[in-house]
């Protein structure tokens, strides 16, 4: 699809990626970048945690909810949701230990089906009678 | 010289959309994306259980796939042709996979071990519950995958597995890629790098770093769209990988601050102290029949990362399949004409009688 003009541009465009390429990885392994740029990133974070610190702070002044304290009710949400699964969990493995005992009463469903069947059975005796 | 020709069109567009990230529901429709259909059977929290079921049943013991808690789970299932779940249905596998969905602040304090011994153990036992079946085999995807190995290294979680698949999954992250060299450097302080974040930490945060793991290709994206532009079916392909890949999701804080430093940093799996549910586990102890299917040009996790599964007493027994497909990480699945010898793999695999 390239005719001589493009293909100029093609390869000018290889050529420049092919640099940049070399030269980003590169950059990009070297220890002493990576180090510089992570010091510099925690520096950013390390005043963003400042910030959000004095946010708090002032909502807590205001007698407001502060983004921490919401985050706090969202994990104790979480929390109960798990502990909710959790004990429905124990309760249906419970039911069906005691299902599993000799002697034990049947379970819903399966009375419900023989309640049908008797039920189906005792309709068509009406019928043939 | 001859004047330089029209750019194709619709090329502009694509590379505006591209570019300033403006993809829409439409473009997804429109490109036919997670073509497989699949109904919720389970949600809590921020996940979901889906149920891809083929027609008339199947024969084989039900598969759960975890995905990667990096990105979303589509990348299993892209579009018409280039999706693995698509495949596994086809061949008669019944799928349940975990949607991860956005974590919200409240799952800040979940980590591996919670996602591990509580969800996928969760997820397990909703499978059994509608299967019927005693066992499951279980699959993962990148960090998907190494949840799945914890949960197999478990002596008492790996009752639930009769198999076990690992897609493109690290479990040794020494010298795993240029992630493990940037957290490696001395001074690289996660607590302090993540300090402002309560719960989670967003998406933008560490998804600006991954374009540089990957220098070359992605200068290289656009030039590769115009050469290959009336190449049938390759804009569609590249298109929705690129939707996929802009489609980033954050992380529960402690389970980024475990990917850093547990896994990263102390490579505590490798080395046997990674805790779940009360006890140690190590890659080593891993001993049900295993598929590790690894990319050679993967960018994110290097074939050193996956090796390690070499070391597992499932490799001593004669149960372990490791393949090197020639590809990359998500392309090994979705994209590379290796993704066909992928599928022939994975579902042999999990066909097996025995």
């Amino acid at each position: 699809m390239f005719n001589m003009g493009d293909d100029l541009m093609k390869q000018w465009t290889e050529n420049w990626e092919k640099l940049m390429g070399e030269h980003l990885e590169k950059l990009v392994h070297n220890e002493k970048f990576i180090n510089e740029m992570s010091k510099s990133i925690a520096a950013t974070m390390t005043g963003k945690a400042m910030y959000s610190k004095l946010i708090d702070e002032q909502m807590a002044a205001m007698n407001l909810p502060s983004r921490t304290e919401m985050v706090k009710v969202l994990q104790k949400l979480t929390d109960i949701e798990e502990r909710l699964i959790d004990l429905s969990e124990r309760f249906e493995d419970y039911v069906e230990a005691q299902s599993r005992k000799p002697g034990a009463p049947e379970k819903k469903s399966r009375l419900k089906s023989r309640q049908k069947q008797n039920l189906e059975k005792s309709k068509a005796f009406v019928l043939n009678k | 010289m001859k004047e330089v020709k029209e750019l194709p069109e619709g090329y502009r567009e694509m590379l505006s959309k591209s570019v300033m990230k403006k993809y829409t529901e439409a473009d997804r429709k429109r490109l036919g994306m997670e073509p497989t259909a699949k109904t919720g059977v389970f949600s809590q929290a921020s996940w979901t259980l889906y149920r891809c079921q083929p027609v008339g049943g199947s024969k084989y013991l039900p598969v759960l796939m975890i995905p990667s808690l990096i990105n979303r789970n589509y990348i299993m299932d892209l579009i018409p042709g280039h999706s693995l779940m698509e495949s596994m249905k086809n061949a008669g596998l019944d799928v349940f996979l975990i949607d991860w969905g956005t974590p919200d602040a409240g799952m800040g304090n979940c980590g591996y071990d919670h996602y591990v011994s509580k969800w996928v153990k969760r997820a397990i036992r909703q499978i059994k519950k509608l299967t019927g079946a005693s066992q499951v085999q279980l699959a993962g995807q990148c960090l998907g995958g190494l949840m799945a190995a914890l949960y197999a290294a478990h002596p008492e979680l790996k009752k639930d597995v009769a198999r076990l698949f690992l897609l493109t999954a690290p479990v040794d992250l020494e010298d795993s890629g240029l992630l493990a060299q940037w957290t490696s450097v001395e001074g690289f302080d996660v607590e302090k790098l993540t300090a402002p974040f309560q719960g989670i930490v967003p998406a933008e945060f560490f998804h600006a770093s991954f374009p540089l793991l990957d220098v070359k290709n992605q200068l290289g994206k656009y030039r590769r769209l115009l050469e290959n532009f009336e190449m049938p079916g390759f804009k569609e392909i590249w298109e929705s990988l690129d939707i996929w890949a802009s489609d980033n999701v954050c992380f529960a804080k402690r389970a980024f601050l475990e990917l850093i430093k547990d896994f990263y940093q102390e490579n505590r799996f490798y080395r046997g102290n990674f805790i779940i549910d009360g006890t140690p586990v190590s890659v080593k102890d891993i001993d049900v029949p295993t598929l590790s299917l690894v990319a050679r040009d993967d960018h994110v996790f290097n074939e050193r990362a996956a090796r390690a599964i070499q070391e597992a007493k499932c490799a001593y027994n004669g149960r372990l399949d490791y393949h090197i497909i020639p590809a990359g990480h998500v392309s090994v699945i979705a994209a590379h004409p290796a993704r066909i010898e992928s599928y022939r793999i994975i579902n042999e695999f999990l066909t097996r009688k025995n």
